[in-house]
């Protein structure tokens, strides 16, 4: 195989998560008002650490890990949103700043009078509003209102509860608050008047510098292959060019590059998390490959990388050959270093051995992590600290009958009190029963 | 399931570190699944007939012959005797175990407040109605009387105790922001049953409760 210049600089510099964290971004509750089969009205609410999701087959647990994903990054665009009318509220930390999202999105019908009585029934018009407040203690409080092709408007007061006039109202044109981000949605909330102009709050720079170039997927890391999938067969998209530089949600910050239309070749171990895996997976090294770039608007795109994994100095395997739990663990990986501060995981345990499944476990590192498990594996792999960490971190997913109504809901929650002291007591009684046995003797699992 | 040639004598690997005995068993972690894992494959093999016995090993895999002493196999044969109903049963017989001794803690509480009712019902002075109930309560103020500390704050009738008791309650328990969180039933019901009594307003008693919300 033929190896490409390698582009890499001498002294790789460690991301920034890595090395120094601004403010780690953590979810600390969401409220499901309206989503599907979602009972209305769920409130959860979330710790620092590992969150397990557990239940049966369609009870809900990838919707909420979507629905966690999506939160993380306040992007909800994504397909599982196509087409989907809801309703949701979070709380979001950023370090030392409380962001409270609501976002709401509905289709309302568009009927059209076309000849003399008769109607046209036009497609819904898709429409969204996102109201969000930022509170920096003791700094700054501000509250953002952003409505489908409107204006967005800066209040000093909750617009929801208070009448009160906008202090700036921006058109952006064509504003889309579902497609925005965790770092879009800052920097308008935290943009103040300073010296007559309209700027980033100072306090807030860092942090919003931080999460500009880790905006974190958006999605969770899937069952099966679909993240490696996703980078590989052009889901991960780099376009480079004179003041063009829009790396994506999928190009780990650590990889960054600058091009200007000839091939390019970054090894891996420059990222710490792949570093690890690659040599989990018993190489040296992995390098990332894309051809040369495609002519863009502003400069060129590069697209579809090949992934080639080396021992004794010889490209010896590309990512698809890669077994099934080698290329899940791999892409894992690669998922983690683009998500430095929340992850969130469908059925982790997929293709890896139980080994692989604690390395996978420890390289969550001290992010907020929600992984949904079917498997004992898991379960009695993640580490659990005192009873308040199994009562947050527990959520059951359940699909019910709905009370005085046709079909399921899905029912979701956190352990109660007593189910979580039993838990713990039971955990500290006897050193022989394992937290999945528990679940299952309490009838939780 | 592949049996061993010699199926009078297996002997099955147990790592030291995975003793029972070991504090790190105790944790929500991973060492406790490394040594049922162990264990398991014992209670296993025997429930097939094997005669599988337990070597204790060191880190890298090699016995340990100190540790082959009759305290240390008692022990794993204690904990593979526990197991030999199965995991299942295990765990349930000691959920079980812990459910009774919460109703034991629900007697407690009971007691605790029914002496707490009868002092206030008696007009004996506030002061000696809760200085009794404190040195009731006080030796549950760790971990393991969370239970009781919980059903307390579940249990108690504020009309039939001195006002300043829930005031005391919540004190006594303060640890922590999280905590408080935990609280704000209660913390609502108490604000309901001050709003009025002895003719404090919502703001008042807002004020009375000032930082005992999360």
């Amino acid at each position: 195989m033929q190896d490409a210049p390698d582009t890499t600089p001498q002294s790789p510099a460690e991301p920034a998560a890595d090395s120094a964290p601004v403010g780690r971004v953590r979810v600390r509750s969401l409220t499901v008002h309206q989503f599907r089969e979602v009972r209305p009205g769920t409130t959860l609410r979330f710790g620092e650490g590992t969150h397990l999701v557990l239940g049966r087959n369609a009870s809900g647990k990838s919707t909420l890990l979507e629905l966690l994903a999506a939160v993380a990054a306040l992007n909800f665009r994504g397909p599982f949103f196509q087409a989907t009318p809801f309703h949701l509220e979070a709380e979001i930390a950023v370090g030392e700043l409380t962001l409270q999202v609501e976002v709401r999105r509905q289709f309302e019908p568009v009927r059209m009078r076309s000849v003399g009585d008769k109607y046209v029934d036009l497609p819904p018009r898709d429409e969204a509003e996102l109201h969000a407040s930022l509170q920096v203690p003791g700094v700054l409080q501000q509250w953002l209102r952003a409505r489908t092709g409107e204006a967005v408007e800066i209040f000093p007061r909750d617009p929801r509860v208070e009448a009160s006039s906008p202090t700036t109202q921006q058109y952006h044109g064509g504003t889309d608050p579902l497609s925005w981000s965790l770092s879009h949605v800052l920097g308008e909330c935290a943009t103040v008047d300073i010296d007559g102009a309209r700027r980033l709050h100072p306090r807030v720079w860092d942090l919003y510098r931080r999460l500009g170039s880790h905006p974190g997927t958006g999605a969770p890391f899937d069952e099966s292959l679909g993240a490696l999938s996703t980078i590989v067969n052009g889901g991960l998209n780099v376009v480079r060019g004179d003041g063009a530089k829009f790396g994506g949600p999928w190009l780990p910050p650590s990889l960054d590059f600058d091009a200007m239309g000839e091939p390019v070749t970054r090894a891996l171990s420059a990222d710490p998390t792949l570093r690890l895996a690659i040599q989990c997976l018993g190489y040296e090294e992995a390098k990332l490959h894309f051809g040369p770039g495609t002519a863009w608007t502003v400069g060129w795109r590069y697209a579809s990388p090949s992934i080639q994994f080396f021992r004794g100095g010889r490209a010896v395997r590309r990512h698809d050959q890669l077994s099934y739990g080698e290329q899940r663990l791999f892409s894992f990986a690669w998922y983690l270093a683009c998500n430095p501060d929340v992850a969130v995981a469908d059925e982790l345990v997929n293709g890896l051995h139980a080994e692989w499944l604690d390395w996978s476990i420890d390289a969550l590192g001290d992010r907020q992590s929600f992984l949904s498990a079917q498997s004992p594996l898991l379960v009695d792999a993640v580490h659990f600290d005192s009873e308040a960490q199994l009562r947050e971190g527990i959520i059951l997913c359940e699909a019910k009958p709905r009370t005085g109504g046709e079909g399921h809901e899905l029912v979701w929650r956190q352990l109660d009190a007593r189910e979580s002291d039993l838990l713990a007591r039971a955990f500290a009684q006897s050193r022989l029963d394992l937290l999945s046995d528990l679940l299952h003797a309490l009838d939780l699992w | 399931m592949m049996l061993p040639q010699d199926v009078q004598n297996v002997r099955v690997r147990v790592p030291r570190a995975a003793l029972p005995r070991s504090s790190d068993a105790h944790g929500f972690s991973r060492e406790r699944r490394d040594l049922t894992r162990h264990l398991r494959s014992i209670v296993a093999l025997r429930a097939l007939g094997v005669q599988a016995v337990p070597e204790i090993v060191d880190a890298s895999g090699a016995p340990i012959a100190d540790a082959q002493s009759p305290a240390d196999i008692a022990d794993v044969e204690a904990s593979l005797r526990a197991l030999a109903a199965g995991p299942s049963a295990h765990a349930r017989q000691t959920i079980d175990r812990v459910a009774a001794e919460s109703r034991g803690d629900d007697d407690e509480v009971s007691r605790a407040l029914d002496e707490v009712y009868r002092g206030h019902v008696d007009g004996r002075a506030a002061e000696e109605v809760l200085d009794a109930f404190l040195d009731h309560v006080h030796p549950w103020l760790t971990p393991r009387g969370v239970p009781r500390i919980d059903r307390l704050f579940e249990t108690l009738d504020l009309a039939r105790a001195p006002e300043s008791l829930g005031v005391l309650l919540l004190a006594i328990t303060r640890l922590t922001r999280q905590h408080f969180s935990r609280r704000g039933d209660f913390v609502d019901r108490f604000a309901a049953f001050l709003t009025g009594r002895g003719g404090r307003s919502a703001a008042q008693v807002e004020a009375v409760l000032r930082g005992l919300r999360a």
